[in-house]
């Protein structure tokens, strides 16, 4: 891979990440607005802006409970954060710490990283995607697939980003030195190199659409996101209930976050 | 084996920085040491070199034929980088023996991270001369600072290069290690230059550079202050800034005008001393009349002489066979390291001056 392309890669990086954070920042902050405000006050049925929020309400997260089984679906959302995260946590920067001898600070982005995805493409990208997609009567499992390319080019391109930075120019400078063209040193240098961060982030990928999709439709039980739909009607959509049922969605990747930063702390 | 020349050579970077207009000989069988300030295009010119950067303008040549077109690979340069860089998901024997699979093309060997069985003997017969056949089989992230550096070193001499490239090899080396690589360093160059070929080391230490370099290139913002032999450089600076680069301990400076010019001496007349001072040429072409520049290196000045005063004693401490001072000098007050000129108790010493023998003279003006 030549030095172009490392640039290349790492300017896309950086306009993904700058997408990323526009598309999941304004979102979370309108979620956590909506869901904490009298239903209906901020939003209307059909989604355009009625006021301001005022006044300060669980009601929201009472009627997402209610309509869509929701203890269920967060002990099983629950349940497969805290599997991934401790996958993550335990086993994944472990493997990606060996194979690629990252510096701390690369290890560190890259769990941050992972963490990231597993809590905000459901109360950020998800939930707005099968929102708007119910309104339209597609069928969770469509929605699923297109919320899960919409996140994919972004995603690699974000993950890529500490193991890119990370790469030093010499571990490419040294093989040209000797005859090794770009396509040689991409496969024989760069992706033995990046062979853990493919892994991590196809891993996540894997897992976060077996969490969200797969997981409902092959053992029958409702996850939050795929719940979605279902508070959206003919009549309108619950507004205030969704962004409740998403803040719920992204609570235990929050808690488990908080857990492994708080680890961290301690082992750095 | 041929020298290299460097003909005018440029490479700019939009940042700031690389090199600018070089000319030079590297000449074969002997070490050139490559010095200057962090920064001042060492590293840039060895990859203009080494065909991993390609410069704005200029021309390398090599047996009289321009190499510049030639790509890496063809110059048959063979480079060691300032941190071993060794591949991590390769062992120590695969990361040796990674020139040699590349110029075979033996891909698969390179995609295994295996050594071909025709370069064993090869790879393990260096390792051991490098002292570090008993961590073939061990993986990069195993090794200390040291033993990467060693590796990084055999992956260098693996291949009959035509021009080695080190580029500050010590740097990644910790302290406790540091001396005893070096040796191994000076022998393996030594080693090399037996073959003929042209060496470049760069280094950050002087000392090491004066006394191993057949020729020093002082390098400053990217361009040569001067260049020959390392003794005559670090004795005979042309430019106040390599004086002050060959004193970090620091310089003192007096404008003077050459009043007399003998075969070997010449007597200079400095505002600041009652008396001229008796300097020695240096081979330096002077004229009478001319304006230079003395420059005192700070370790040269002396405790207690009648003659040459430039600094007043505030406090010290003896230290056997020099004396650490406190002084005022030029109105500042400067801690030193005086050589004891005098038998006098350390407490009865007031002065500190300059010894006219230790005086580096520069032109003051650009000599036509």
């Amino acid at each position: 891979m030549s030095k172009g392309a490392i640039d290349l890669l790492r300017f896309a990086r950086r306009c993904a990440a700058s997408f990323l954070l526009v598309i999941f920042a304004a979102p979370v902050l309108i979620a956590v607005i909506v869901a904490f405000s009298p239903p209906q006050s901020v939003f209307g049925g059909s989604g355009q802006l009625v006021g301001v929020p005022r006044g300060f309400t669980l009601q929201n997260f009472a009627t997402a409970w209610e309509r869509t089984d929701a203890g269920h679906s967060v002990f099983v959302s629950f349940t497969l954060s805290a599997i991934i995260g401790l996958l993550v946590a335990m086993w994944g920067m472990a493997i990606i710490s060996s194979v690629l001898g990252l510096p701390t600070r690369g290890r560190s982005s890259i769990l941050s990283m992972l963490i990231a995805v597993r809590i905000l493409p459901p109360i950020c990208l998800c939930t707005p995607i099968f929102v708007a997609g119910a309104l339209f009567g597609l069928a969770p499992a469509t929605l699923f697939v297109i919320s899960m390319s919409v996140l994919l080019v972004p995603l690699f391109s974000w993950l890529l980003g500490p193991a890119v930075d990370a790469f030093a120019e010499e571990w490419l400078d040294i093989p040209r030195l000797f005859g090794l063209g770009s396509f040689g040193s991409t496969l024989f240098v760069f992706m033995p190199l990046a062979l853990g961060v493919f892994i991590m982030v196809t891993a996540a990928v894997a897992v976060t659409a077996w969490n969200e999709g797969f997981f409902s439709s092959a053992l029958g039980v409702q996850t939050i996101i795929p719940a979605i739909p279902s508070l959206v009607s003919h009549r309108g959509t619950d507004w205030g209930a969704v962004m409740a049922l998403g803040l719920i969605s992204a609570s235990p990747g929050i808690v488990l976050t908080a857990l492994i930063g708080l680890y961290r702390l301690g082992r750095d | 084996m041929s020298s290299i020349d460097v003909i005018d050579l440029s490479k700019r970077f939009a940042g700031g920085g690389g090199i600018g207009h070089l000319s030079l000989n590297i000449p074969a069988g002997k070490l050139t040491c490559l010095v200057g300030p962090s920064g001042s295009g060492k590293t840039t010119l060895l990859r203009v070199l080494a065909g991993l950067l390609t410069p704005d303008e200029g021309d390398i040549r090599s047996a009289n034929c321009s190499i510049l077109h030639l790509g890496a690979k063809d110059r048959n340069v063979s480079m060691v980088f300032q941190s071993p860089r060794l591949l991590p998901h390769l062992s120590v024997a695969a990361n040796i023996a990674m020139p040699l699979t590349i110029r075979d093309r033996d891909f698969l060997a390179l995609a295994a991270g295996s050594v071909p069985r025709s370069r064993l003997e090869h790879v393990n017969e260096l390792a051991r001369s490098l002292r570090i056949d008993h961590l073939l089989n061990r993986k990069p992230n195993e090794l200390s600072g040291g033993e990467a550096q060693r590796v990084s070193l055999a992956r260098a001499l693996i291949v009959d290069a035509s021009l080695y490239l080190f580029d500050e090899p010590l740097s990644s080396v910790d302290e406790q290690q540091r001396a005893e690589f070096s040796e191994l360093l000076v022998a393996i160059m030594q080693d090399v230059l037996k073959k003929g070929c042209p060496v470049i080391y760069v280094t950050h230490d002087l000392d090491e550079a004066r006394s191993i370099g057949d020729l020093m290139v002082v390098l400053m913002d990217g361009l040569i202050a001067q260049t020959g032999n390392p003794r005559t450089v670090f004795e005979c600076p042309r430019t106040v800034e390599v004086a002050e680069f060959f004193s970090p301990s620091g310089l003192l400076r007096y404008f003077g005008t050459v009043e007399r010019v003998t075969t070997d001496r010449i007597l200079v007349r400095v505002d600041n001393f009652a008396s001229s001072l008796e300097i020695p040429t240096r081979n330096l072409s002077l004229n009478v009349g001319a304006s230079v520049i003395l420059a005192f290196r700070q370790v040269h000045l002396a405790a207690d002489q009648d003659r040459f005063v430039v600094g007043s004693v505030r406090s010290l401490h003896d230290l056997g066979d020099r004396l650490r001072v406190r002084a005022l000098i030029d109105d500042r007050v400067m801690s030193l390291k005086a050589i004891r000129s005098t038998n006098k108790p350390h407490e009865n010493l007031s002065r500190i001056a300059v010894q006219p023998d230790d005086a580096i003279v520069i032109p003051a003006l650009p000599q036509h």
